[in-house]
């Protein structure tokens, strides 16, 4: 298959193309996903160094795992969750999460003393973080990368019930934060 | 898949009377993805292509696990190792001192930047004949990569970071200095350095087996005047050594001073 002809296919016919030992279909998926899957990362990771190994490691993964791809999903909701869990990983690799609960529908926001010490009025991305990761996730991928909740919920492998109450739960936070 | 304010009446999107998602939704784009990290990649998967040899990959429909993150034997390395901070590719600094770079390296990046501007499913041409060989030196020989050198690799996983600050480092104050190092490497600018330097040193190292390596933090130094490189080392034990060896591996590793543990 030479580049006009992947361009052509969509992305799951190219992924059966690599799947099958096509040389070019992956890299028409690295081309059409790279600044989707970068945005993704940068805004889950909040550090472009981090963002571009994790987005490396994913891409590399899913060119590795691109067999065990089922095809009940979108090609780029199987990304988006490749990429997503890489950036965790890693951010969990700095710091342990003190808000894991938060993934299987836990409680409200965390509120930390040391942040609310600082009297600053937070911005919209300072009061993202302050997130659970969870409500967080679920805000960057919904209303930030405009996800349906369906395909959110596919990417954090939760229920789309979740998906909302986190979005509900994570807008109402980010109010209080920014009202304050 | 769609865009914020795209989604249905009804859904989540549309009950949000907070106005958060309307504020989430008008923050900048981060951009496409910086050229660096793209081609960086793009080299990644070309090695991984080449490795893969155009081979269909197996389990087509399956639930076939990820491989191991960890392999016991070194293969290519694919993972998070160049930083991408420095954005030209030209020359060292006046004075700073270029490490000679590995033919094996020179080959991958010559392949590299045909994978970037042709697509990810290049080989690697021999110098020799043009004949297609594997970058897959210390790993599953395949008979067209009979000439590769056998050099090992990092694991796909090890996190490899190489600067070239140059640094004087004295020989009595290596654990404060190679400390500070670690300290204030997240501020320093990265150098382009070719990584498979710092690699090769690592994997000469004694009481070091490079499948453990988690993490390996290099560093172009003088010691005592002469030059040198610093090698931070981490494994998966969370085991912290620092050596100074000698600046050139390709033969072997030379350890002149060292190992020690970094003062935090």
């Amino acid at each position: 298959m030479n580049l006009t002809e992947a361009q052509e296919l969509d992305d799951r016919q190219l992924l059966t193309a690599h799947i099958d030992g096509d040389p070019e279909a992956f890299g028409e998926i690295f081309r059409r996903h790279k600044d989707r899957m970068w945005a993704v990362a940068l805004r889950t990771t909040r550090d472009p160094e981090m963002a571009a190994d994790a987005v490396q490691d994913a891409f590399i993964s899913a060119f590795r795992r691109a067999g065990s791809f089922r095809g009940d999903s979108q090609v780029t909701t199987w990304l988006h969750r490749i990429v997503v869990n890489a950036c965790l990983d890693r951010l969990r690799k700095v710091k342990p999460t003190v808000d894991l609960d938060d993934l299987h529908g836990g409680g409200p926001v965390e509120h930390r003393d040391h942040h609310r010490s600082v009297e600053v009025r937070l911005d919209v991305r300072a009061a993202l973080e302050q997130l659970p990761e969870g409500q967080r996730m679920a805000l960057v991928l919904v209303d930030m990368h405009g996800l349906s909740v369906a395909e959110a919920a596919q990417v954090l492998e939760v229920a789309e019930g979740t998906v909302k109450s986190r979005c509900a739960r994570g807008r109402a936070a980010m109010l209080e934060l920014l009202q304050r | 898949m769609t865009r914020p304010g795209d989604q249905t009446p009804g859904s989540s999107a549309e009950q949000d009377p907070t106005g958060i998602r309307d504020l989430l939704a008008s923050l900048p784009d981060p951009g496409p993805m910086p050229d660096l990290l793209s081609r960086r990649i793009a080299d990644s998967l070309s090695r991984e292509a080449a490795q893969r040899g155009g081979s269909a990959t197996p389990g087509h429909g399956t639930d076939q696990a990820p491989p191991p993150p960890r392999a016991s034997t070194p293969v290519t390395h694919q993972g998070s190792v160049v930083p991408f901070a420095r954005p030209d590719r030209g020359d060292a600094a006046p004075g700073r001192r270029r490490r000679p770079v590995l033919p094996w390296l020179a080959t991958a990046a010559a392949v590299a930047s045909v994978g970037a501007a042709t697509g990810l499913g290049a080989y690697v041409l021999s110098e020799d004949d043009g004949a297609p060989m594997a970058i897959q030196p210390g790993g599953t020989e395949r008979e067209d990569a009979a000439e590769a050198p056998p050099v090992a690799q990092p694991n796909p996983f090890t996190d490899i970071k190489v600067w070239d600050t140059g640094t004087a480092y004295d020989s009595g104050a290596l654990q404060e200095q190679a400390g500070e190092f670690l300290s204030a490497s997240t501020d320093l600018n990265f150098e382009e350095v070719p990584v498979g330097d710092a690699w090769q040193c690592v994997v000469g190292l004694p009481d070091v087996d490079a499948a453990q390596v988690d993490q390996v933090r290099a560093d172009a130094i003088t010691l005592d005047g002469e030059p040198a490189q610093l090698l931070v080392v981490t494994t998966t034990d969370d085991r912290v050594r620092v050596w100074a060896v000698a600046p050139d591996c390709s033969g072997s590793t030379e350890v002149l001073e060292g190992p020690v543990t970094p003062l935090p």
